[in-house]
């Protein structure tokens, strides 16, 4: 078991200026029809004429909680939209919020389309080399993610054979959509192909995810619940189904889901794998020795923690080696690093949660070094 | 030191026994296969007594969807939470390192079934 006990601020001053790896960064595209030039013309000629646009995907029915359209006053951009600005992103990430790297994870979930795949399958290629182009090629700070559509996993693990060459892709992006169980083996050939590539799988909610009584009444309800809920019982499918047993070097790290449920998670899927053994006997160690070497979890939304109650869960999943920062730029409940990580965080485990975690989790970061 | 605990005849293949020796609870085994073996009787979660429990071919697979009784491995399974104990060893074998309980060895002389405390 670590031990780590909160330090005096000037102690852990010195890790501020070292690496900041952010971990969920949204870019997005101003309409779908950026995508024109990266479709195939039949595609073009089916989004111009059916008149297609995002919000076909999925919408759920709630507002935003503030009149800046979800993101910051500072960073809505002035034709009303948020994360569509390379120029506006190297300022407002890289500058006043001090990362020095950052996974894009877009939010574009054509995961969650219903019916419609081979249109869906050619969106999520075309905005695959929106990306690269648009943000990648561009800006070598920035790392992508691949994005499919997971209900056919054939032709997804096809595309991440394709985009994958790009040195920049550091993972597959899976949204988390209720109905798709990812430990099933129906979804194991995305598994394998990410593996076979060195890149992460990451989970992030949408307006898809559903909370564990479905869509509630409202905001405020799914917004605590569906993120964490979601994704978690994504992560106990990935577990109880072999996925881990399968590709022991795959890493999953999850997105926006909270941090304080993990030592909870831990005991109680430890207890029941004691108890239930015999029912998945292809799983071969403890559901937290498998989160503990391969499940990572961003660190925003950080809460109301406190340092010594995030140390003290830190010492709770008997790790260090979980928690990995992230701003969730550019929403209106983004963390910054002096919220999410104070100095009276030791410095060995800011470092950690900072960069070092990462580096670990992307093996396409390997190259990125802190500097001497 | 070894401790007479019944006659061979008396634990018919298959079948355990509750045996109190030094005050100390154990389960004594006859497996279907004829090993003998003993084990703590007292599980290591809430301390169920295990001879209560089940005996049975330990469920394998090595990949996903497939189910196998193992030829050679036997758990006895506590009847309260179903936690498993390899006769062999007494380690559960979804947590070796934490959930165990103390195995004894088991001899036969003279027909009579003798536990090494």
């Amino acid at each position: 078991m670590i031990k780590v006990e909160p330090v005096s601020k000037a102690a852990s001053e010195a890790a501020v200026s070292t690496l900041l790896i952010d971990t969920d960064v949204h870019e997005y595209l101003h309409a779908a029809t950026e995508l024109l030039p990266y479709l195939d013309p039949v595609w073009q000629k089916y989004m111009t004429e059916t008149r297609w646009d995002k919000s076909r995907i999925s919408q759920h029915a709630y507002g935003t909680p503030t009149q800046f359209h979800g993101t910051r006053a500072e960073w809505l951009l002035p034709d009303g939209t948020m994360g569509t600005d390379l120029e506006q992103m190297r300022t407002m990430l890289f500058g006043e919020e001090h990362v020095t790297h950052a996974i894009l994870n877009g939010f574009f979930h054509v995961s969650a389309m219903r019916g419609n795949y081979e249109f869906a399958t050619a969106l999520a290629s075309a905005y695959n080399d929106w990306q690269v182009e648009k943000w990648l090629v561009p800006e070598p700070r920035l790392f992508g993610s691949v994005h499919v559509v997971a209900r056919d996993p054939q032709q997804a693990a096809r595309e991440i054979d394709r985009v994958a060459e790009h040195p920049q892709i550091a993972q597959v992006f899976l949204p988390v959509v209720s109905d798709c169980e990812y430990g099933d083996p129906f979804y194991r050939p995305i598994f394998k192909a990410a593996a076979k590539h060195g890149l992460s799988i990451a989970f992030h909610h949408g307006q898809e995810t559903h909370s564990g009584v479905g869509y509630p009444r409202y905001f405020v309800e799914w917004h605590t619940l569906a993120p964490p809920q979601g994704s978690i019982a994504q992560l106990v499918s990935i577990i109880t189904n072999g996925v881990f047993d399968e590709f022991p070097e795959l890493h999953l790290v999850l997105l926006e889901t909270g941090v304080a449920w993990v030592p909870w998670l831990m005991w109680r899927l430890d207890q029941q794998y004691r108890e239930y053994r015999r029912e998945i006997p292809w799983v071969k160690r403890l559901p937290s020795l498998h989160m503990r070497d391969n499940v990572r979890v961003s660190t925003q939304p950080m809460g109301d923690l406190k340092t010594r109650d995030f140390v003290s869960l830190v010492n709770m999943v008997e790790s260090d080696r979980i928690f990995v920062f992230a701003t969730d730029f550019p929403h209106y409940d983004a963390d910054s690093l002096g919220n999410v990580l104070p100095e009276s965080i030791p410095t060995a485990l800011r470092n950690k949660i900072m960069y070092e975690n990462a580096l670990e989790s992307y093996p396409r970061l390997a190259h990125v070094k802190p500097p001497t | 030191m070894k401790h007479e605990v019944c006659k061979l005849d008396e634990l018919p293949v298959g079948q355990m026994r509750s045996v109190m020796i030094d005050n100390v609870a154990v389960v004594v085994v006859h497996a279907p296969d004829g090993r003998l073996r003993a084990l703590r009787d007292t599980c290591s979660h809430f301390g169920a007594q295990l001879s209560r429990g089940t005996l049975r071919q330990m469920v394998v697979g090595d990949t996903h969807g497939s189910y196998a009784l193992s030829a050679d491995t036997f758990v006895l399974q506590c009847p309260w939470h179903g936690y498993e104990y390899n006769i062999d060893n007494g380690q559960c074998p979804a947590d070796p390192e934490h959930a165990r309980v103390k195995s004894y060895q088991v001899t036969v002389q003279d027909g009579a079934v003798l536990v090494d405390r």
